[in-house]
């Protein structure tokens, strides 16, 4: 019963320990400042809607990465399919949350077509989707005529990012994404794919298909990333010369300490965690006003940081468990 | 074996491709060519016509230059997906192609100074008589590389600095200049803050762009610090020559500067400052509608936007909303940028000297218009944005080429491309 509790208490700290950490760290420094970390509504929406777009963006990118397969796709698709939704819904003057469901669908047939395209062109991934990035930024340019999308005039679209609407679509997403990854053969087949991809094959497991079902998810989870970036600036710039890869930079992190928390309990939610955790530093630095360029320096150290952790945890483990000894060691003496 | 084969065809796809696109014409290759295009010209012309963007029922030009070759002029741009830069585009591809006989070749988006000289290298290559230029990572460079290379250049929408011109100013291949000085972009910055001082407003939010990196935005930025010195208010730099801090005499004015990130953390610090509570006045040196707009239209639709942009559809949008998201526009008109192109014109037809200044190069300042309220942006937006007649006709154009008008001088000119005011243009068109 003892031990039982003890491995509860393990995962409750392994699964929460750096999100918690992160938010007392920050609300610390911002109360030596003299200022509160969440002051206003506006601070609660800057930090749910970041959790969303990097949360959902980390989960589009893991499909793919945890396979082998580098996507660099995944912000086009993202701009992309808002930009069409957006021109839909305001041609035929649809409701928001007919331009919510049309940047998804949109967003899951363009991640449909890049993964025909790694299927059938038989190239590596990386490659395939340098091209299909190539591709989608140009049709940004091409449906606009290069003169991008402004919503800013239509207050009813930009609600659908509410905090509200926010929060629904980050449990909405978590319950989908632990339900297909766990619950289904989909999900069964793409885990025994990561970890042994020949004997998978050989044991019946097809791995195109598989592959196709993650690159259609992967474009429908950027499609919400999509609507939720147009309806907070209010306007979507067009895209060239890679200029949107840049977007799947911010889930990196999440990515890491998602894999790093689903040893304690399942990789999605560590993902959302490792998300929430980028939006607390995202938060800590609009209230402590950090400049661009020490937000990237941050950013950057902090993912440098965790992974040397990662790397050299083992180390830790043994250095920790020798000091433990010396000290009983040093006490039965 | 099936990915070799595809790897290799792509290869010699990709060799052929650049062979096809390079290399020059022989002379009785380019004379049955120009017969050719002589005799189909104005069938090709209306099936241009019909195909071009927004320049389908302007007039066509009185004058007649079919006789001479079509010549290929390059054009750098900063930033491809830029409005103001597919507005230019537009501009020349639709209307000016149309009417001389031309061909543009654009540069892809240049962010940087290697960026820009190969780009000018490709130029160069693909046998481009003249350069117009809208980047400006390393002016100098690039003119100097135009002048070994026996390339026109001229600035389509800026400047050169004091020095800069003073070095430069003698090389036979350097056209010139027509844009706005730098003097011109902090003026036009003091402009803005001072008409909402002077409106009586006191609750500011200041937006620097790219200060202390982007030249325009820091002239800008100055004007904004002027305006607010002479208010009585006391600013103080920031470090390493970072925007800094306003205090004193009655105004709150709040600051923000830098570009948007992925993680949103740009878009919360906008919703926070603007959440502010008693803030009257948006100042931006650059981008007001696409990072201030929607947060302004959610938070606070009283707030007066003010920025420095283009008579672009997105601006009309934002003026004519409901209520109006921007309140005062300077801006740039798409055909401010056929002056220099007739200045280069002729310098590749072999006039040149009808557009130099004693003998060197040209700077002529070419400022912006200014709209205030709807009512003036529509009207500017109407004539900025004409497609029967663009602010700069090829008419307008024709008195100062010397291939139409023997008698075309660079006094003349220099007068012509300094008038751009609106009520210049009213006048021209009279």
């Amino acid at each position: 019963m003892k031990k039982q509790g003890k491995q509860f208490g393990k995962r409750i700290v392994g699964t929460f320990g750096i999100p918690v950490f992160t938010l007392l760290l920050f609300m610390l420094i911002c109360n030596l400042r003299g200022i509160a970390l969440f002051n206003t509504a506006g601070h609660m929406l800057t930090f749910i809607r970041s959790t969303v777009v990097i949360g959902f963006t980390s989960w589009a990118l893991s499909l793919n990465l945890t396979s082998g397969r580098f996507d660099f796709s995944i912000g086009a698709i993202a701009l992309l399919s808002s930009v069409i939704a957006a021109r839909v819904t305001l041609i035929y003057d649809l409701p928001a949350f007919a331009m919510f469901l049309l940047s998804v669908i949109i967003g899951a047939v363009l991640g449909l077509i890049s993964g025909l395209l790694y299927v059938l062109l038989k190239l590596p991934p990386i490659i395939t989707s340098l091209g299909v990035t190539l591709i989608y930024e140009a049709m940004t340019f091409v449906v606009t005529k290069g003169e991008g999308v402004l919503l800013s005039t239509s207050l009813h679209l930009l609600k659908i990012s509410s905090t509200r609407n926010l929060i629904i679509m980050a449990l909405t997403g978590l319950i989908i994404m632990i339900f297909i990854c766990n619950e289904t053969v989909f999900g069964y087949e793409m885990r025994a794919l990561q970890t042994g991809q020949l004997i998978a094959v050989n044991t019946g497991i097809r791995e195109h298909i598989n592959a196709v079902i993650c690159y259609t998810l992967s474009g429908a989870l950027m499609g919400v990333v999509g609507v939720v970036n147009l309806t907070t600036k209010g306007t979507a710039s067009v895209a060239l010369n890679f200029s949107s890869i840049s977007t799947m930079f911010v889930a990196f992190l999440p990515m890491f300490v998602g894999g790093f928390i689903g040893r304690y309990s399942e990789e999605r939610l560590g993902i959302l965690l490792g998300a929430i955790t980028s939006a607390l530093i995202t938060l800590g630095f609009v209230r402590l006003e950090v400049s661009n360029q020490m937000q990237s320096l941050i950013n950057a150290l902090i993912l440098l940081l965790f992974l040397i952790f990662l790397n050299n945890e083992g180390k830790l483990k043994m250095i920790w468990a020798k000091s433990k000894t010396g000290i009983r060691d040093g006490e039965t003496k | 074996m099936r990915k070799r084969v595809l790897a290799m065809l792509l290869c010699i796809t990709m060799t052929v491709g650049s062979l096809a696109g390079c290399g020059q014409q022989k002379p009785a290759e380019q004379a049955a060519e120009t017969s050719e295009a002589d005799a189909n010209e104005s069938a090709a012309a209306a099936e241009t016509t019909s195909e071009s963007d927004g320049y389908e029922a302007a007039a066509q030009a009185s004058f007649d230059l079919s006789s001479v070759d079509t010549i290929k002029l390059g054009v750098l741009i900063y930033d491809s997906t830029d409005a103001e830069v597919v507005a230019f585009k537009n501009y020349y591809q639709n209307y000016i192609a149309q009417n001389f006989p031309v061909e543009f070749v654009y540069s892809e988006g240049i962010a940087t100074a290697e960026e820009e000289v190969s780009a000018i290298e490709n130029f160069i290559n693909m046998n481009c008589k003249g350069i117009i230029s809208f980047s400006d990572q390393d002016r100098v460079a690039s003119i100097k590389l135009c002048e070994e290379a026996k390339v026109y250049y001229a600035v389509g929408a800026g400047t050169l600095s004091d020095e800069q011109y003073e070095e430069l100013k003698g090389y036979s291949y350097y056209v010139g200049s027509i844009g706005p000085s730098l003097e011109n972009e902090e003026v036009i910055g003091y402009d803005m803050a001072k008409h909402y001082i002077d409106a009586g407003y006191k609750n500011f939010l200041v937006y620097a762009g790219g200060y202390p990196y982007v030249d325009m935005h820091m002239k800008r930025t100055a004007g904004f610090i002027r305006a607010f010195e002479e208010a009585g208010v006391t600013y103080t730099p920031g470090d390493n020559g970072n925007f800094g801090t306003f205090a004193g005499d009655g105004y709150k004015i709040d600051t923000i500067d830098g570009f948007p990130d992925e993680a949103g953390a740009f878009f919360g610090t906008v919703g926070q400052k603007v959440g502010e509570p008693d803030l009257e006045v948006v100042l931006t040196a650059a981008l007001g509608v696409e990072l201030f707009g929607a947060s302004i239209a959610q938070i606070n639709p009283e707030i007066k936007l003010a920025t420095v942009a283009s008579y672009t559809d997105a601006y009309k949008e934002a003026f004519n909303a409901e209520p109006a998201q921007l309140d005062y526009l300077t801006g740039k008109y798409a055909s401010s940028i056929g002056p220099v192109f007739a200045a280069m014109f002729n310098a590749v037809t072999g006039n040149i000297d009808c557009v130099r200044d004693n003998g060197n190069a040209f700077r002529i300042d070419q400022g912006y218009w200014t709209a205030i309220g709807t009512e003036e942006f529509n009207t500017l937006f109407e004539i900025a944005n004409s497609t029967e007649k663009p602010a700069y006709t090829a008419d307008d154009l024709s008195p100062y080429i010397k291939l139409v008008n023997d008698a075309a001088n660079f006094a003349d000119f220099k007068a012509f491309a300094e008038a751009y005011t609106i009520e210049d243009i009213q006048a021209l068109h009279k």
